[in-house]
Formats: C-alpha cells, structure tokens, sequence
C-alpha cells in the first residue's frame, strides 16, 4: 500500500522516521506488550507485587 | 464574526466566533470523516463517557466561509489551559486520555489524525479532548499518523520531568510543537537507555527521525496491522503511567508544610477568608499563590469557578491530585509563574493566548504572596496593586509585615532595600486603585487580610 497517498485528511507530517521507526516498534513492542501483561500476571497471581493506587486509577479508564 | 487566532492548521475546519458564542465549521472537505464520527457511534461513545467536547449542530447556520458543510456549537470551556502551565500529573492524564480515545476510535474505524496535547483542555475537573475534527476512517495497515506527535507533546516532556527535572515542563512553551526528541534524548539521562520504552519511543525515535530525515520516500511501504497497532497504542499507554515524579504520592495535606502559622491563627484565617469571600459573592476565584490550593478550596465550596495558581510544580500536581480524588468539579490547580507568566505565543503572537488576554476572574486571592512578590522579586508594591487593578475587581490580599519570620527568611542574606515595605506603604500603594473594605488581623500572628474592591 502507498501510504503517502492514503494521508488525505491528515494535515500534519507523520514524519518518515516516526513511520519507520513506529513500524518496527510497533513489532517488538506487540511482543512485549504480551510477555509484560504475562508477567504481571504472575506476579500479580502470587501477590509478589502490591498494585499501586495509580495503576487502580489507570485501570478504571 | 472572527476566526478564533489559535485555529488555522487544520484545513478540515476552524473555530470562530460569532455574537458571543465559539462556534466550529466543519469543512466540506471534511464531510466523510465528520459523518462517520457520528454514524459510527464514536462521538456518542466518546460523549457519554466524557471523554470528547458534547456539541450541537446548528442547523440554518450559514458558517463563515463557502466551504461549510456544518456548523457544530461546542460546550464551553470557560477558561483554556495550555501544557506548559500543567503539572506532571496533569500532562500524564491528557496523555493517557489522548490514548484511551484512539485505542476506542481503533475499535470503531477511526483514528486520530492529530494527537497535540492542545487539543486536551481540563474541564470539570477533567481532562476532555476538545477537537472534534481530529479523527480519520483508519485503514487496516496504516501507521498512525499522529505518532510522532504524540512523543513529542505527551512522553517526552513527561520522561524529562520523571528523569531529569520537573520544571523541564516549561520547555513546551518554546517548542509549540512539542519537544524535539534528539534534544529529549540528549538531555535524558543515559540510564533512560535501559527504559524498555524510552530507548525505543524517544532514543531510536530520534535516531530513526535524524537518518530517514533526507529519505522522504522510504516509508511508502511501511504497513502495520490492527493488532500491532492497539499493542503499541497499549505500550504507549504502559509507557506513559509507568512514569513518576518525586513526591507523587505526597498526600495533599502533608504538602502544606511550610504555613507560618498556629492551630488557632490558620483556622481564624480559614473563618475570616471565608467571611470575606462571602462578602464579595465571587463567581470566578484566582487564588494567586496557591500552593496546592488549601484556600481555593473554600472559594470552590461555595460553588465559585476557581483557579490556584502556583509557580511550585510539585505543590500544583498535589492539589490536582487532591481535586481528582474528591471529584472536585470546579477548582483547577495550574503551575504560572506571576512574574513571568504566560505571554501571547505562537504566529502573530497569537495562537496561545497570554494569561491576561483569557477570562479573568471577578474575584483575585492573593495570601502570604505579597512579601514573596515584593521582596523576594523586587517588585514595587505599587506595581503589584496596578497588576491586580488590571484583573479583577475584588481583592482579597494578605499582608505579611518584616516583622513575621517568613519575611525575616527573606531578608536574612540580603540588603533591605524596601523602606516602603510596612502596612502603612501597602495601604498607601493599594488605595490608589482599590477601596479598602475590610481590616482584619489573623489572630497570633502579625499578618493583616484585607478586602478591596476596585476604584
């Protein structure tokens, strides 16, 4: 797909290295995103780590 | 009618005024995306959950130019806030807002097509996003647009103030675009490099950012599916809660440590305050100096529209946490530094609007802020009396003599240099732009609270 072609509403510049560099973070952070919600699964499941107000507050959104 | 100075980039439509109500058009080159905001159930979700700006169409409405396909009334902020007077907290929840509204507008076709942090304004207590025309039909593949722009304005000033220094919040002020991430990543600790998060988001961004820079074609093919898009969206979202500043957690009343002042004489303040307040009927309440807002709060619960301004970051994110958990609907804490606050900024001096040029208040709180001003700043109090003339018409002001050991502090490594510094200079100062209406000395202290009302 030519994406500098679909950008028809858009009127700021996404930036060729934000692409790029989105596209591959995009990747690796996919598969982080999964080991990290995994692994704070587990610790959550052996209560090794008290969750903080903050993230209370976050997971209400 | 006259098109609001601050809406201009946007080609899909812009903000204007029109007999005295903020009115937006939507361009016809807007149409599509605008009917499918609406159609596919995204402004309603968005609405009910308070999230984006509710706004009427107003039918019959010609707009202010040809291209208008309609004209939509937003509901009102009554007073426009901008990044750089926002604590950390404050930035973090508009941040987290922005992505909670493109994970949700992923799930119903859309994206934003914009993610700049003016576009959060905090309402009620609240951020909400308050630009209708930001979303875009989201094609299965796309990158997101709005990407870098949302590095720029939300995590790198917030990586800053967690790893660096908080009051590095000030730099959005000259970089309306958000900061640029090889500057961030330069002056980032080099630890940042074993964030997970900030080594990608900030460090190879800005390295990604400075080798394509002369390769504007090497993105064409750049594709990223829907899945990997909601988890970098969520990655962002990680990102930006996972970051903290010192003394976040502070309760709010642990902050207000450094009061000069007895059980008795604080309380007698809080009873004479309140009396005042009531005294002036205020609608619209600037507590200048406000700490974390102690005394705003008392405007505030007689249903004034209150705003604490403090130069302390710390103090202004303690009491934006202070009103977030009480719900407080009607007291907003920003961070403004009175001796060089806000200008008018942006093209033509006129995109954001200075401090002065915004809706003043009726009423003005200025208390245990006099010797700071004064002393501390070098300002004649004539000139303090002059400034307060030119924003409101009701004063409340405490006035701290030499005598209290605050000012004492102050005085304590330098030259005296302010023979006019006694009541009887302030009273003279004040009467020349206020009516003195009230006198009344705190009980065990030396400190005096006046009301005026404006000559």
């Amino acid at each position: 797909m030519d994406f500098s072609l679909s950008y028809i509403i858009g009127y700021i510049d996404p930036g060729t290295g934000s692409i790029i560099l989105q596209a591959i973070a995009a990747g690796v952070v996919g598969g982080a995103v999964a080991v990290k919600l995994f692994w704070h699964r587990i610790i959550n499941f052996f209560g090794l780590k008290k969750q903080s107000k903050h993230d209370d507050e976050a997971a209400d959104d | 009618m006259n098109k609001v100075s601050g809406s201009f980039r946007d080609p899909s439509g812009f903000l204007f005024e029109d007999s005295g109500s903020l009115l937006r058009q939507v361009n016809r080159s807007y149409r599509n995306e605008y009917d499918l905001l609406v159609g596919s159930g995204l402004y309603e979700v968005l609405k009910k959950k308070g999230m984006l700006i509710p706004h009427r169409e107003l039918d019959g409405h010609a707009g202010l130019t040809d291209e208008a396909y309609k004209i939509i009334q937003p509901e009102r902020i009554p007073f426009i806030s901008y990044p750089y007077e926002w604590s950390f907290t404050q930035l973090q929840d508009a941040a987290l807002m922005t992505l909670n509204i493109q994970k949700i507008a992923l799930d119903h076709g859309m994206s934003l097509k914009d993610a700049s942090a003016y576009n959060i304004q905090f309402h009620n207590g609240k951020p909400v996003f308050i630009d209708s025309l930001s979303f875009e039909r989201y094609e299965e593949g796309r990158p997101w647009v709005a990407y870098g722009q949302f590095c720029r304005h939300f995590l790198a000033p917030l990586a800053l103030m967690s790893y660096s220094d908080v009051r590095l919040s000030r730099l959005l002020q000259i970089h309306l675009d958000g900061l640029p991430l090889d500057m961030v990543s330069a002056m980032l600790p080099w630890r940042t490099r074993f964030s997970f998060s900030l080594l990608i988001h900030i460090h190879l961004h800005a390295a990604s950012q400075k080798k394509y820079k002369n390769k504007p074609g090497a993105a064409k093919k750049a594709s990223i599916s829907k899945n990997r898009l909601h988890s970098l969206i969520v990655g962002l979202k990680l990102a930006a809660e996972r970051l903290r500043i010192r003394g976040q957690h502070t309760e709010w009343a642990n902050y207000y440590t450094f009061t000069n002042y007895s059980d008795a004489s604080f309380n007698h303040k809080k009873k004479v305050l309140s009396s005042m307040l009531k005294n002036s009927e205020p609608d619209v309440v600037w507590d200048l100096g406000a700490n974390t807002g102690i005394f705003s709060q008392i405007a505030a619960d007689m249903g004034a529209r209150c705003i604490a301004f403090d130069i302390d970051s710390l103090a202004v994110d303690a009491g934006y946490r202070f009103i977030k958990k009480n719900k407080t609907s009607n007291l907003l804490p920003l961070v403004i530094d009175l001796t060089n606050p806000s200008p008018g900024i942006g093209w033509n001096h006129n995109e954001r609007m200075s401090l002065k040029h915004r809706n003043l208040p009726d009423t003005v709180l200025a208390l245990a802020l006099i010797h700071h001003l004064a002393i501390s700043d070098n300002i004649p109090l004539e000139m303090i009396a002059r400034f307060m003339h030119d924003i409101c018409s009701n004063l409340i002001i405490e006035f701290v003599p030499k005598s209290d050991s605050q000012v004492q502090k102050l005085l304590a490594s330098r030259k005296d240099v302010f023979p006019e510094y006694h009541e009887e200079g302030f009273r003279k100062a004040f009467e020349k732009y206020f009516e003195i209406l009230e006198v009344v000395r705190v009980d065990e202290s030396d400190r005096t609270l006046f009301r005026m009302r404006k000559r």
